[in-house]
């Protein structure tokens, strides 16, 4: 382990879960049933005696049967994720791999999951403890059962994610759950593919189906199956795929079955078990080697003309982090989320920044979060907000994954490794077309943008130019070939990398993907647009690196073309469709049908970037150049390097770098409460990549800038007072933030740049609303050691 | 002069360049040299030559009579995994140079295994580009999916493309447009234009070397073609005229991915097809053994160094895949399915954080290798394990090129048991456990999860380690016998392969038809790959007896998206012909995904044929004959840890020093049979048994 784990560690070394994920007494009263509020189980679950548990498990394992079972369930599981894929009929699920599949231990801890959709992961276990709860009386928990829930407020993102589940028992006993959820095509509202972009609530979208049996004691109900198959413009192919998820099941019970008959009950659970701790320890010793601290996350999803506020706070204290959505808007329109989606987002976040060579272990990784949800948030919506359009559902997991960066940022180097600046399409942008063909057949798919991503800069290297995502490990845009077949009557004119996209940073953000399409042999076609609005919601940096780039959603009615004689060229780049169309802006969660004529655009933002642009590397800048990742005009701007042809101007660029320094204290104004001039600092150590903390000689704790070790401000404060800042419209950026004020003209929405009034460094960049008070994302908590001195540091 | 005629299959691997000489006397002869990456083709001469020491035979002599020589090489593949290869221009339709930089969003994780996903999806990167941006010409002319011209080729841009591409520095050009499948008019227009402007240049078309919807994988294909493309030509002109030289008048054949071998002519102009096909070769020649044995349902396994390659051989479904992963990327291709997992003799073991034993996917390789090759490796191996138990001997292995350390051995496993706190014997027999399990994982993934029962197969395991481990992993994944092919041949087995593979060709067609209402479509489509199989056979001058054609029809469920290849080895004019074609569908697809995952509404489709046509050359000679040697050294013992009995027992040891093994009677284990450059291990309650042939049985 990184540290030996102190007697203090609130770690778990037998696997059993002691903590709870929720103190009831500090946040609002419920009932956290999944009625109205969402469901949160309490400590000690109210089980109905008639179940019977497996607990006994040994301790006493040796190392080989312990690995080699921990990857037999690995296996396992990943046999389950496969069943379903092979039977399901869903593109969603067999091209896009929205699903997942857990195994859980008797009491609903999620053991492992599989290596699809990770903002599941919250999920299983809910699930598994809200059934064990409500329906076991009774005897209402038996061998054979199989359950199906789609209830976004006990645990689903949307109600198109349809959890089947089943406890396998053991000698009469309940030893162990197997659960999956899996993406449905179609379950009914007045909306083909069920997602609703104009839902006012959930009673505009598909019900959700509390828990209810699709077997009892093994016997099919097919009064269930029937019913929830008739809500479907699809009925046949929900039928499919929930057989594929029972079966997927099945296979796992008689996997399993050869387990427990090979090396017996109590070691399989032991191993179980053994895998929680292991996670547990691993996440408890990491997490000590970072400083004691709060850390808050904040930014803005565009929607409806409005700019909604998402924020989330972390408090660090040794090996725990307790997280509240305080402060986030409240809930409303449609894309809320539920504590489900809040809690899912820091799971995964957790399991790949601090378990990922634990297989992520759900349960290790919770026995380190506490919640503090605020009922009736975006973030933790109640009944009966509307949810199906998922927004906060990927907002969440990249919210989580940058909050638990700006933490990381303070650790060793291993961990800055982990360190990720949100990727692109970070709200969930994504788009359908639907029409009909010139035979008159009907046709729906996913554009598959959405799946191309990219990833944000590291604490230590580059993101990745459309590079998917970091919680969706097989997502595929699917072939122009395979799209042009199969989502409905169109032609692409292209499909390309966004040289610029990327967030500028000592590491650059990976830049996204444009594609533009036109209707092609077509009798009518949509172009159906969910998600954030991409001019607002970019991709926040870290340590001073910008946000990715804006995006756009664009379209024209007419796109202007010559017939098909020699003369004839369809527009293949941007410049062109602007030769041929006069394009304009589309709003997200809208359904645009702009005729036959039509041409629609999109341009995606960017993943964000790592440090100051003007600290990258000029040799790194000029490959991106010759790569055609980034274009001369922005090398010079927002980096601060000339060249010429294929060559770096080193004179040219060391005054264009001090140019953007003098700029920088031309353009901002003077901070807020600076440190006294002459104050000298001492043990100054890093909190951040940026900055840093010393002592003055009166032991008073002061913020500094790491590049130059100039004083800020004191530690009591944020460090941004300290600093001096630039404030102005997006699109004042050098003109790479677009103009929100078409569909946002009421938003007073800016952006800053703080900088070290001594060397100009940017140590921070961000979008705020105009009069919003400094963010105040690092605290460090009274006492608390840096990371130089708690076990580790990045220098 | 001598009436005896040979083939000469020869595998050039990372380490050692193998050949196996069969003869129609019915003699077979192995050669083994190290390989030298400096010049292959010196390697490739001097296996012959050493297949030829301590017999009557030289170099010359064996090629001067010599009908076949059959090559499987690694030259293209490690000129991409070491990106080695030409400076390749692409042309591409207009607005879609990007596809293979966008990789349809999944360029960071083709080829890793399930369980590295998580690890790798945040923290990895893509693969270096084969094409830079600076050398992708996009050029206008659009086909839509129905092979309809939408936009006409701009034939002034193809060429002024062209000449900016030589200027640029073009070695090859790959051309690569979208729809090409449909209609590839523009694509061989420019293949055209280039022969015009730039006649040396090495030039080649996404549709026509691989009819595969999706043009990500099929840019892929085609650019590595051209990537390897004058490299090969280059290395095959080397092989045919030194071949010539020494008085060879016949034609140098190549492996290829499919199985079987192409002529030199085709891998000119198709070299991606030689990627791979040294370990295909073992498949195909454990496909051929079977048949000898009388067991048609095989799973190979193949243990070098740094991986276990599985390949399941049953007669219920082809073996072939049209996508894989080479270098980071993935490629239309049509190829044995193999699949791979990190465990081979050079696995290192180490500790994780959480203080957990683990093996593998890292390997020490070659080079420092195991710790106790005495070359300055330190970690401990899988090899390393099986010395410090008793089953690598310390006096000979490896063709006695190496001294085995054990004391080097011990102290490698050491440093891992110390802080484990279990002896060292536990520390090892923990390895050897558990590398062992992870091939058995493997092998039920390949089969109990697709449907087979692994009481049914039986192992055919190969290259240097696979009979160290066959035993145990074999068992452990349920199987009921290991065959281990006469080991003076297994640690060739792939040259073997080589010797006696016939020329074939795999013809791809997606073809979208109802099943059973278009049967007409369907036998159409395969009489017309039929008919352009037979063509190409001609064409290339080949003195061939027949041509053998086996048919496969990829069939779905029309809502369903996984396919199946089912073999048609029938006609298809009939109605009952088309019965039995579903009927056949829905007992693999039974198989294959479980009972009860069939669609209900029960249409059925083809998405595509696949046709593999043989040209057949005559019987070829067997690698293996009757056995004519004994083993003459006695039996001796030696001190094994097994894990079974948790103790060191005195174990015996059959020492086949030389020639082939005959038994004399069942084998009880435990015990070991020990070659020059392998060792058998019957372990505790199996029993091991010889055929006349020299192959080794063991009853699990």
């Amino acid at each position: 382990l990184p540290v030996k784990l102190p007697d203090s560690s609130s770690a778990t070394f037998d696997g059993i879960i002691r903590s709870h994920e929720v103190d009831f007494s500090r946040i609002a009263p419920g009932p956290w049933d999944g009625k109205v509020q969402s469901y949160i189980p309490p400590q000690r679950l109210r089980i109905d005696p008639s179940v019977q548990f497996h607990e006994e498990f040994t301790q006493d394992l040796d190392p080989v049967t312990y690995e080699v079972l921990r990857w037999r369930f690995w296996n396992i599981n990943v046999e389950h994720n496969l069943t379903i894929k092979r039977i399901s009929n869903n593109m969603i699920v067999c091209y896009m791999d929205d699903y997942n599949t857990w195994l859980l231990t008797e009491n609903g801890d999620s053991l492992l999951g599989g290596p699809s959709v990770q903002y599941f992961t919250g999920m299983a276990d809910l699930s598994v403890k809200y059934t064990l709860e409500h329906r076991s009386i009774d005897g209402g928990v038996q061998d054979g059962d199989v359950f199906l829930h789609n209830d976004p407020f006990i645990a689903s993102a949307h109600q198109l994610d349809v959890a089947t589940y089943a406890p396998m028992y053991w000698d009469g006993k309940l030893f162990c759950w197997i659960f999956n959820a899996a993406h449905q095509v179609d379950l009914g509202s007045p909306t083909p593919g069920s997602f609703v972009t104009d839902a006012v609530d959930i009673y505009d979208e598909p019900t959700p189906w509390a828990p209810i049996k699709l077997y009892d004691r093994g016997v099919r109900q097919d009064a269930t199956w029937d019913a929830f198959a008739r809500q479907s413009r699809m009925p046949q192919s929900v039928t499919l795929q929930l057989r594929g998820q029972v079966s997927g099941i099945n296979t796992v019970k008689r996997l399993m079955t050869q387990v427990l008959d090979e090396y017996g009950p109590q070691v399989v659970k032991g191993v179980m078990r053994r895998i929680i701790a292991d996670a547990s320890q691993a996440v408890s010793s990491r997490l000590l080697t970072v400083p004691d601290g709060r850390w808050e996350e904040s930014y803005f999803v565009g929607t409806a003309g409005q700019l909604r506020r998402v924020r989330t706070v972390m408090t660090k204290v040794a090996d725990q982090l307790t997280l509240t959505n305080d402060g986030t808007d409240e809930q409303g329109g449609p894309g809320n989320g539920t504590y489900n989606s809040f809690r899912s987002g820091m799971l995964s976040a957790g399991g790949a920044q601090l378990a990922w060579d634990q297989m992520y272990c759900p349960a290790g990784v919770l026995n380190h979060l506490r919640f503090e949800p605020v009922p009736g948030l975006l973030t933790t919506a109640n009944y009966p907000a509307a949810v199906t359009v998922v927004t906060m559902s990927i907002v969440s997991m990249y919210h989580s994954s940058q909050l638990l960066s700006r933490m990381l940022e303070s650790g060793p180097r291993p961990l800055l490794a982990r360190v990720n600046a949100t990727g692109a399409l970070s709200s969930g942008q994504a788009s359908f077309v639907s029409g009909l063909n010139l035979e008159g057949q009907f046709a729906v798919g996913l554009v598959g943008d959405g799946a191309v991503g990219a990833l944000g800069a590291f604490g230590d290297r580059d993101g990745t130019d459309t590079g998917g995502h970091w919680w969706w490990p097989r997502a595929s845009s699917g072939n122009i070939e395979e799209l042009e077949t199969s989502i409905g009557p169109v032609l692409f004119l292209y499909r390309k990398e966004l040289p610029d996209s990327g967030g500028p940073g000592e590491f650059r953000g990976g830049n996204a993907v444009t594609t533009a399409f036109v209707p092609h042999k077509a009798l009518t076609l949509d172009h159906i647009i969910l998600g954030g609005d991409p001019a607002i919601n970019t991709s926040p940096g870290l340590a001073g690196g910008f946000p990715g780039r804006t995006g756009l959603w664009l379209g024209s009615e007419k796109l202007a073309l010559n017939g098909g004689g020699d003369g004839f060229r369809l527009p293949a780049t941007r410049s062109e469709i602007d030769q041929a169309a006069t394009l304009r802006r589309i709003k997200s969660n809208t359904t645009a049908s702009l005729g036959l004529d039509a041409v629609y655009v999109n341009e995606a933002g960017g993943g964000a970037g790592f440090g100051d642009s003007i600290e990258r590397d000029p040799e790194s800048v000029l490959n991106d150049i010759l790569r055609r990742q980034v274009s001369v005009s922005l090398a010079q701007t927002l980096y601060g390097v000339v060249v010429s042809g294929d060559v770096i101007d080193l004179a040219a660029t060391d005054t264009r770098r001090a140019a953007i320094r003098a700029e920088r204290r031309a353009k901002s104004d003077e901070p807020v409460m600076p440190a006294p001039a002459d104050v000298v600092l001492h043990e100054v150590q890093p909190f951040g990549y940026g900055i840093a903390l010393g002592v003055t000689g009166a032991g008073d704790r002061m913020w500094a800038c790491r590049r130059c070790s100039h004083a800020l401000t004191y530690a009591s404060l944020p460090f941004r007072d300290g600093c001096r800042l630039w404030q102005c419209l997006p699109s004042e950026v050098e003109g790479f933030y677009v103009d929100h004020r078409e569909f946002f003209p009421d938003v007073g929405y800016a952006f800053r740049r703080w900088f070290c009034p001594d060397c100009s460094a940017q140590l921070a960049a961000e979008f705020c609303l105009t009069d919003d008070p400094p963010a105040n994302d690092f605290q460090p908590l009274a006492g608390t050691k840096t990371s130089a001195t708690s076990g580790g540091s990045h220098e | 002069m001598s009436d005896e005629r040979f083939r000469v299959g020869v595998d050039i691997g990372g380490t050692f360049t193998d050949c196996v000489v069969v003869s129609s006397t019915g003699r077979s002869l192995k050669g083994k040299v190290p390989t030298t990456p400096e010049d292959r083709s010196i390697g490739f001469f001097n296996s012959i030559d050493s297949a030829t020491h301590g017999t009557e035979l030289t170099l010359d002599a064996v090629l001067r009579s010599a009908d076949w020589i059959v090559h499987g090489t690694t030259v293209g593949t490690n000129a991409i995994v070491s990106l080695t290869g030409a400076r390749v221009g692409l042309l591409a339709t207009a607005g879609h140079g990007d596809c293979l930089f966008v990789a349809n969003g999944r360029g960071r994780l083709p080829g890793r295994a399930p369980e590295q996903l998580l690890d790798l999806v945040q923290s990895s990167s893509k693969p270096a580009p084969l094409v830079p941006k600076t050398m992708i010409a996009e050029v206008p002319g659009r086909i839509d999916k129905d092979g309809e011209v939408i936009q006409p080729l701009d034939e002034a841009r193809v060429a002024s493309a062209v000449r900016d591409l030589v200027a640029a520095g073009a070695e090859s050009i790959a051309v690569s447009f979208l729809w090409s499948i449909r209609n590839p008019s523009h694509e061989q227009r420019v293949q055209e234009i280039v022969a015009e402007l730039a006649p040396e240049m090495f030039v080649c078309c996404g549709a026509d070397l691989v009819k595969h919807l999706g043009e990500y994988e099929r840019t892929t294909a085609v650019v590595m073609n051209a990537y390897i493309g004058p490299l090969m030509v280059r290395y095959i002109s080397e092989i045919e005229d030194r071949a010539r030289d020494l008085g060879y008048i016949g034609d140098v054949l190549f492996a290829q991915c499919a199985g079987g071998a192409i002529s030199a002519a085709e891998a000119r102009r198709a070299p991606i097809l030689t990627v791979n096909s040294g370990p295909v070769a073992g498949v195909v020649q454990s496909q051929g053994f079977g048949h000898q044995i009388g067991e048609s349902n095989l799973i190979t396994a193949d243990m070098g160094g740094t991986t276990f390659d599985v390949a399941v051989v049953s007669g219920a479904s082809n073996l072939t895949r049209e996508i894989t992963e080479l270098g980071g990327y993935e490629l239309a291709l049509p190829m044995m399915d193999i699949e791979s997992v990190g465990a081979g003799g050079g696995s290192i073991a180490w500790i994780d954080d959480s203080g957990r034993l683990n093996v593998g996917p890292q390997s020490a390789g070659a080079v420092p290798g195991p710790a106790c090759y005495g070359r300055g490796g330190t970690m401990p191996t899988v090899t390393d394990a099986d010395v410090v138990l008793g089953i690598i001997p310390t006096e000979s292995y490896l063709h006695g090129d190496f001294t085995i350390h054990r004391n080097l051995a011990e102290e490698s496993i050491n440093a891992l048991a110390r802080p484990l706190g279990i002896s060292l014997m536990a520390a090892a027999a923990g390895i050897s456990k558990i590398v062992d399990a992870k091939m058995a994982d493997l092998i039920q993934r390949m089969t109990q999860y697709r449907g087979h029962d692994p009481k049914d197969f039986v192992m055919v395991a190969f290259g240097g380690a696979g009979p160290v481990h066959a035993s145990r992993c074999a068992r452990d994944a349920g199987l009921r016998r290991v065959v281990v092919p006469n080991p003076v041949f297994a640690p060739v087995w792939s040259a073997g392969g080589a010797a006696t593979a016939d020329v074939t060709r795999v013809l791809l067609e997606p073809l979208v038809a109802q099943v059973p209402d278009q049967a007409g479509v369907l036998q159409k489509g395969f009489e017309e790959l039929e008919a352009r199989a037979a063509k190409a056979f001609g064409t290339e001058g080949f003195n061939f007896e027949s041509t053998k054609f086996e048919r496969y029809i990829r069939m779905k469920y029309v809502a369903q998206i996984f396919d199946l290849g089912i073999p048609v080895p029938y006609e298809l004019h009939t109605p009952e012909s088309m019965d039995r074609l579903l009927a056949d569908f829905i007992e693999a697809y039974l198989i294959r995904f479980g009972a009860g995952s069939e669609d209900p509404s029960g249409i059925i489709q083809s998405t595509g044929l696949e046709l593999r046509a043989t040209a057949m050359m005559g019987e070829a000679p067997s690698l293996l004959r009757s056995s004519s040697g004994v083993s003459a050294v006695p039996d001796i013992t030696r001190r094994v840890y097994w894990d079974e009995l948790s103790e060191v027992v005195e174990t015996r040891v059959i020492k086949a020093t030389a020639g082939d093994a005959d038994l004399s009677g069942p084998i009880v284990g435990p015990a070991l049979i020990d070659f020059p450059d392998t060792v058998i291990v019957v372990r505790p309650r199996q029993t091991a048994t010889s055929d006349s042939f020299g192959n080794i049985f063991i009853d699990l």
